[in-house]
């Protein structure tokens, strides 16, 4: 009931948001579309994936394409550093660039985009990158500063190699998107069993 | 030090951009500072154009696995290198 009226309040009107995030813990689906309401961004597209803890600091300069997800991220458009050298040296400058996240973008944990730059349809920005240029369609980028590593037809190729050989592997198949609740028991079982396996606990025979 | 592992050495030192590493049959990811999931694709597709080669998802997954090997992995590119003789048999 709480969680309704709080969902509508956030939802419709835009009030109440800290507790609707605090009480509902809506997920990425979810906060992208309290975002497309009420987020101020330039553009936000339709069935992207926001989690409530990503940091989108300057909306009005941030563009978002279609299906794109973003992790516990910062976008980031302008640079701090002009306050101090305002107070220090009198400088009046603006340093600040838009930030476009173009179609199918995945945007992984803890990574900062920064402004000025364009992420190019279907890319996959690794956990902690730093991007400070943009970057092609199609790039998986990681590091600081972010750099093409790789191509994401040569990641998928790679990956579908490697997951064939789980010991899930038809399970995987046989799975309609990225998670499945009904599935995750049992696949928990299967993957413990296989990351663990020289590290089972045998009971101690002295206690 | 045979050319195969020399150069499978230099791939190495590109990828992992350390001009001074030298790598043995016996080494594997957990001997290589960097080698983590990027790296490994970076490698992956480095070996490919050195090699002119394609592996193929058994070979991926071959060189993928825990515990994998430098020798191991040397052993399937010279699997996928060798000339195939004029029985089809590359032997």
């Amino acid at each position: 009931m709480i969680r309704g009226v709080l969902r509508h309040l956030a939802m419709s009107h835009g009030r109440a948001v800290s507790l609707y995030k605090r009480v509902n813990h809506p997920n990425g689906k979810e906060w992208a579309t309290y975002l497309a309401r009420h987020g101020q961004l330039y553009h936000l597209g339709t069935d992207c994936s926001i989690l409530p803890s990503t940091r989108i600091v300057d909306p009005w300069y941030t563009w978002i394409g279609n299906r794109v997800c973003l992790g516990t991220c910062s976008l980031i458009c302008h640079d701090g550093s002009i306050e101090v050298l305002y107070q220090r040296h009198g400088l009046r400058i603006d340093r600040i660039g838009p930030i476009i996240v173009e179609d199918d973008v995945y945007v992984g944990e803890n990574a900062m985009v920064l402004g000025g730059t364009t992420i190019g349809a279907g890319s996959i920005v690794g956990a902690g990158s730093v991007l400070r240029k943009s970057v092609p369609a199609g790039s998986v980028v990681t590091g600081n500063p972010a750099r093409v590593v790789a191509r994401v037809e040569d990641l998928i190729r790679i990956w579908q190699a490697e997951s064939m050989q789980y010991p899930w592997a038809d399970l995987i198949a046989r799975r309609e998107g990225a998670f499945d609740p009904a599935m995750e028991p049992e696949l928990r079982r299967l993957r413990q069993e296989y990351f663990f396996a020289d590290r089972r606990v045998t009971p101690d025979p002295q206690h | 030090m045979s050319q195969l592992m020399s150069e499978l050495q230099e791939v190495f030192r590109s990828v992992f951009d350390d001009d001074e590493l030298v790598i043995t049959d016996s080494m594997s990811a957990v001997d290589i500072d960097g080698w983590d999931s990027m790296a490994h694709i970076n490698l992956l597709i480095a070996l490919e154009k050195r090699f002119g080669i394609r592996l193929a998802p058994a070979d991926i997954a071959a060189i993928g696995r825990r515990g994998q090997t430098i020798g191991g992995m040397l052993g399937i590119i010279d699997s996928k290198t060798r000339p195939v003789d004029s029985d089809g048999t590359g032997l």
